[in-house]
């Protein structure tokens, strides 16, 4: 299976910058590098070839997450979860973001790549990103993708991350249905 | 004008000898490159481009060495390559993507570089797709497009690799049409294994198996190599190089006559059969 | 049909300048950058109408922030745009074409002028505005220049990193660290970029504008660089370089100090 591995390692190398520079602090950077990077995963050179296999588009992609998707989690918890996570709320809301943006990066990039001859990769991680941009411009209690505090403290941030992973892995689920399928208000 | 010398070009991909010391040279005119899967012909067609030097012998383009910078984009001046599997801009239009191509070829008058790209776009029948974005059309159609890019500034030396593969019998008579009647008759190099269109269209035509020249002639030359050597017989013959059942129901056999067949008229295609050496060779 | 000298190739780099920035302007990358741009214009233009006592220092800041982000996403559609080749898969087709990279490189880093060129008349018409309802400082005006030489400098560093680094992750990788780093409580991070920290002094803005333009002068040359240097694009880089080094200097010494410690 050719995956793409070079985003990973690159979102490693930059996501790791803040801890080296003493800024390990750092959450927001290293989390949103790693889960844009994960959306690169979806691009398939063989999207064509395999169109017709009997193992459906979602399988197909479940797939290429699973060869991913440890190494991206073994990552993020390398740069992030075990340097900065303290207490359960912390530890809690960190993986709620990161389930959030990993699963936002995939949806994005699945509904692109079925448009794209099968790749969806470099739109998908520049939508997840250019996302958290606009997400920032809106007031602390209104951001949907918040990367700091908010009012509502931990509830609420684990709250929003933890709706942005629903809706990142609905996207993923309709972008992954077969395109053959009947959709469902042609179903007799 | 002077086309192509080659004189003892070989190149290596690690292992793999690709070209083995080739010897070739072309005027103006069509010459037809044959051969295998893995032949060559793709490397040969990407040094004549001058997007790849060869490990070893001399090459001489147009009079320049491709060696040289300056003489390498003067050759690049009046060179069309369509190569094997070209690239597209899927976001542009037809014709800005055939008008950007012009650009880097250097025809920087507007008014006179639009012209040229019409009248390309009009010789590969895309006129009508002109306004179109790349990712719309068909695989004939980006096929032609990939034609009409290379046909552009009416180059000396045109180097077309599989240009005819997707494209429909009209389109393939048509592309007949438009490469025997270029108005410059320029050197043309086409390689295909579509051996109707060499016998169609080229006078002259080599054959290239494991990096080297087999054969160097006419179409009717490679023809005659088979004279003698093909059979139709009711019955299935182990020692011929490979026999197949035609429409009629008999068996054509290339290679030693089986007992009782009879004598045929070779085809360009038995011809290069027998010079590619097996049938694992013709894939 | 050809001659045997091959002509210039500035006529080629004016006319790739053409088609290329023709291409940024319809790119949904910059469209997406001035839409925040826009946003963030609004953001000013309501704060300017409604507050009381507005003033260009407090309330223009959302219109710079979002004019810098623009030039972000502009940075990301020249990255695309010379990237293409690669996606496409028609590099070896291009590689035998007359026109060199240099020349490809030239002409999209002048298409960024198309941008720069749009996004500074927004600008333009932010400022005017303001200076209708505001007292608005004489050398704010600049910042319609400042903004168009950052497009250029960052449509630069989007030229470097397709060269140097050719992954389409590469370039939202930076944008987003840039992003990061926007101004905020600490300001002092974009000192070196970001054109409000100067707009004090005609003079200090006038070094600015010097320096993102050596900037971007080198960054143009060094993505022209590859696959081979030539002697042209060496000066230029030398020259560029050595500007860029005299005008942060002067920019580091006027303007830290009374701000504090600046990072770059």
């Amino acid at each position: 299976m050719a995956v793409p591995w070079h985003p990973l390692a690159i979102a490693l190398m930059v996501g790791a910058v803040p801890a080296v520079a003493g800024r390990g602090e750092s959450v927001a950077f290293p989390t949103a590098l790693l889960a844009a990077a994960a959306a690169f995963a979806i691009d398939d050179p063989s999207h064509e070839t395999l169109a017709t296999s009997p193992t459906s588009l979602l399988r197909r992609r479940l797939h290429r997450l699973t060869v991913v998707a440890p190494m991206t989690v073994l990552g993020w918890a390398a740069l992030v979860l075990i340097p900065v996570a303290g207490g359960i709320q912390e530890t809690v809301t960190l993986v709620a973001m990161f389930a959030g943006l990993f699963a936002l990066s995939v949806g994005f990039a699945s509904t692109i790549a079925s448009r794209n001859r099968g790749r969806g990769g470099a739109l998908g991680s520049s939508a997840l990103l250019s996302a958290l941009i606009v997400s920032s411009i809106f007031p602390p209690s209104w951001r949907p993708l918040p990367m700091g505090d908010v009012p509502g403290g931990w509830g609420a941030l684990q709250t929003r991350w933890s709706l942005s992973a629903m809706a990142g892995m609905v996207i993923f689920l309709v972008a992954s249905r077969d395109p053959a399928a009947r959709r469902v208000w042609q179903r007799p | 004008m002077s086309g192509i010398r080659l004189t003892g070009v070989s190149k290596r991909y690690g292992r793999v000898q690709a070209l083995d010391g080739i010897d070739l040279s072309a005027e103006r005119g069509i010459t037809g490159l044959l051969g295998p899967n893995g032949a060559g012909k793709t490397t040969l067609l990407r040094v004549l481009a001058t997007v790849q030097a060869p490990d070893a012998g001399s090459v001489e383009l147009l009079g320049h060495d491709p060696a040289d910078a300056e003489q390498r984009r003067s050759i690049r001046r009046r060179l069309g390559y369509m190569p094997q599997e070209p690239g597209f801009y899927d976001n542009f239009t037809v014709f800005e993507f055939v008008d950007y191509i012009a650009i880097l070829k250097q025809l920087t008058d507007r008014r006179k570089r639009h012209d040229e790209v019409r009248e390309v776009l009009g010789l590969v029948e895309l006129t009508a797709e002109a306004r179109r974005k790349v990712r719309d059309l068909s695989g004939g159609m980006r096929r032609r497009l990939a034609l009409a890019q290379a046909l552009l500034d009416r180059p000396d030396l045109l180097l077309l690799d599989e240009p005819t593969s997707g494209l429909d019998p009209a389109q393939r008579l048509r592309f007949r049409e438009l490469v025997s009647q270029l108005p410059n008759r320029p050197v043309v190099l086409l390689s295909t294994h579509q051996t109707e269109d060499i016998a169609a269209v080229c006078e002259r035509v080599v054959v290239i198996a494991a990096g080297r020249v087999q054969f160097d002639g006419a179409p009717d030359a490679l023809r005659q190599v088979a004279v003698g050597r093909v059979w139709i017989s009711d019955r299935p013959n182990a020692q011929t190089l490979l026999s197949w059942r035609s429409g009629d129901g008999t068996l054509r056999h290339v290679g030693e006559p089986p007992s009782g067949a009879d004598l045929v008229e070779p085809t360009i295609d038995d011809a290069y059969l027998l010079l590619s050496g097996s049938s694992g060779g013709a894939s | 049909m050809n001659s045997s000298a091959n002509p210039p190739m500035g006529p080629v780099v004016t006319a790739l300048a053409v088609a290329e920035g023709r291409h940024l302007l319809a790119s949904r990358v910059f469209w997406s950058g001035l839409a925040i741009a826009l946003l963030g214009t609004g953001v000013f233009i309501r704060s300017a109408l409604a507050e009381e006592s507005p003033t260009w220092d407090d309330d223009a800041w959302t219109m710079g922030v979002s004019f810098f982000l623009a030039a972000i996403f502009v940075m990301v559609a020249v990255n695309r745009a010379a990237l293409r080749d690669r996606r496409e898969h028609a590099v070896e087709q291009h590689e035998a074409l007359p026109a060199p990279r240099s020349a490809r490189v030239a002409g999209l880093f002048a298409g960024a002028l198309w941008p720069a060129a749009v996004t500074s008349v927004l600008v333009g018409g932010g400022v005017l505005f303001a200076a209708t309802r505001l007292d608005v400082p004489a050398v704010s005006a600049l910042f319609v220049i400042h903004n168009a030489v950052l497009v250029l400098m960052l449509g630069a560093v989007g030229l470097v990193l397709a060269t140097w680094m050719p992954s389409p992750f590469v370039a939202p990788v930076v944008a987003f660290a840039l992003f990061l780093i926007a101004p905020g409580e600490t300001p002092a991070a974009w000192h070196v970029i970001w054109p409000f920290a100067t707009l004090e002094t005609w003079g200090l803005a006038a070094w600015h504008i010097g320096y993102l333009l050596a900037l971007a002068l080198l960054f143009a040359a060094i993505a022209s660089g590859r696959p081979d240097w030539r002697r042209g694009q060496t000066i230029v880089a030398l020259m560029s370089g050595v500007a860029v080094v005299v005008s942060l200097t002067v920019l580091i010494s006027g303007v830290c100090p009374p701000r504090g410690p600046c990072l770059l």
